[in-house]
């Protein structure tokens, strides 16, 4: 049934994003229906990773580990299409792939966060404190990328980046429409693969364990 | 921003590519699911030994 | 055989941390080994850049960068030292033994923030000097350094007990702390651009770094206890 509506829903978000007329200097293309919902609800899987380590912390039971682990991971693919599209999106509106702007290097910083997080995942032995080390800077990483999406940019002198501000506070009400149904449908997209995702990995840990016995 | 050709072009690449991980994603639940079902039965199994 | 200490009945929290603290003093005072790896690196840092840089005017934004990104490097030197020298030591354990998670916590904060406060008196002015930079407003840049230092004071710890722990721990420690410093360089070298004489607005770069620090603070406490014991 879920799977239906993610079908139907994230289907129409697309048709909606391509025949949106071109709203203000935002959505020049439709990749902005794609980019700008791809990183926020990259940011909100970031959220519910951090959200679940909280969990374990608290109840020590697997499963939350499990979702945690399987949040961060599909946050962390999501990170990577939000950058390769904004790439993409820099490239007709700025014209240049790359140009080290101060966007494009926090979602960097972002991903490269997430990256240390599963090397510290893959350099723990123990199981108890893996998960320990996991939830805590999965805490700590959700700052960063909350910081590199959003706040960094803010920070500079205006001026010193490309990328549109106005984007969450347009009052276009089209646009507005058509980000949040994308928004919506890509975030409960991803928040399905994630929970396969955890399925998986309880499943995994549960093999090991009988394997043990 | 209306629905050119080269648009429709874009769009019809976009479906499919998500109609392809759509599929995917319906096969991996599958999976996921008959695989917790399995471990379910083998604990059951383990236990009456 | 028991262990005679003064903490069989739970001293305070501040003498204990007090304790933690002096051990690594002491320890440190004798073999001096992060703060010369330190301090040699924030001498030679700008020296370098005073060689590669030689007769070029740059402007204030760009000091500032410079600045932090020798300090920060300086730090990831000597800061990981703090837990790693415990682990390999075997010390960790009788730390554990003897101290709440939350004395070590706060002794280590206070160590790192030493180890940092002692190298930048050295490091800072010498930059200053090295480089050519005219500070225009000296209490924005102390400001800025003692704000950085207890960003990263806080943030090494809690990385540095977690690297300490696992496999390929000075590798590790610089992967983790690398992002999770990132937000801090880059508002630090803002606000320091700002008082080397930029002109840019040092308050929104200030308040993140503010902001930070204190989130820093408040999951350092609330997390030190899974990361230690």
């Amino acid at each position: 049934m879920f799977n239906a509506i993610i079908g139907i829903w994230v289907t129409a978000g697309l048709i909606i994003g391509f025949a949106m007329p071109s709203a203000l200097d935002l959505a020049t293309t439709p990749i902005a229906f794609f980019h700008v919902p791809m990183a926020i609800s990259m940011l909100l899987m970031f959220l519910a990773a951090a959200f679940f380590g909280v969990m374990w912390l608290r109840s020590r039971n697997p499963k939350y580990d499990a979702l945690s682990l399987a949040f961060a991971e599909v946050g962390f693919a999501g990170c990577i299409i939000a950058l390769v599209t904004g790439m993409v999106f820099a490239r007709t509106n700025w014209g240049a792939y790359w140009s080290w702007d101060p966007q494009q290097v926090g979602v960097l910083g972002t991903l490269l966060t997430y990256a240390a997080l599963f090397a510290l995942r893959g350099a723990t032995d123990d199981d108890i404190k893996k998960r320990d080390f996991w939830a805590v800077y999965a805490i700590f990483g959700v700052l960063v990328a909350c910081f590199g999406s959003y706040v960094y940019r803010q920070i500079l002198p205006p001026g010193s980046s490309l990328h549109p501000n106005r984007t969450l506070t347009t009052s276009d009400a089209a646009f507005k429409f058509s980000l949040w149904f994308n928004v919506f449908g890509y975030a409960m997209l991803m928040t399905k693969i994630a929970l396969i995702r955890a399925q998986l990995e309880v499943a995994q840990t549960r093999l090991k364990e009988l394997s043990w016995r | 921003m209306a629905l050119t050709p080269d648009k429709l072009f874009v769009l019809a690449v976009a479906l499919l590519t998500w109609g392809g991980v759509f599929v995917y994603l319906l096969r991996l639940d599958k999976l996921a699911k008959s695989l917790e079902e399995e471990v379910k039965a083998r604990e059951v199994e383990k236990v009456s030994d | 055989m028991t262990i005679p200490s003064q903490n069989a009945a739970s001293p305070s929290l501040s003498r204990a941390i007090w304790a933690v603290w002096e051990k690594d003093f002491r320890s440190e005072w004798r073999s001096r080994a992060a703060l010369n790896a330190v301090v040699l690196f924030s001498v030679a840092a700008p020296v370098a850049l005073g060689w590669a840089l030689a007769k070029q005017k740059m402007p204030p934004e760009a000091l500032g960068g410079l600045l932090w990104t020798t300090l920060f490097f300086a730090a990831l030197l000597g800061l990981p030292r703090a837990f790693v020298k415990e682990e390999e030591s075997g010390t960790a354990a009788l730390l554990r033994l003897h101290f709440s998670s939350d004395a070590v916590l706060w002794g280590k904060v206070l160590g790192q923030l030493a180890l940092l406060g002692v190298t930048q008196i050295a490091a800072v002015p010498l930059f200053v000097l090295l480089l050519g930079a005219r500070v225009e407003a000296p209490f924005l840049l102390l400001l800025a350094v003692v704000l950085g230092d207890v960003g990263l004071a806080v943030s090494s710890s809690i990385l540095g007990a977690m690297a300490a722990q696992a496999r390929s721990k000075g590798a590790l420690f610089s992967a983790l702390a690398v992002p999770l410093m990132l937000p801090l360089l880059a508002s630090l070298s803002v606000a320091t651009g700002a008082a080397f004489g930029a002109k840019i607005d040092a308050a929104p770069a200030l308040q993140v770094v503010a902001a930070f620090d204190l989130v820093l603070l408040a999951a350092a406490w609330m997390t030190f206890d899974f990361v230690w014991n």
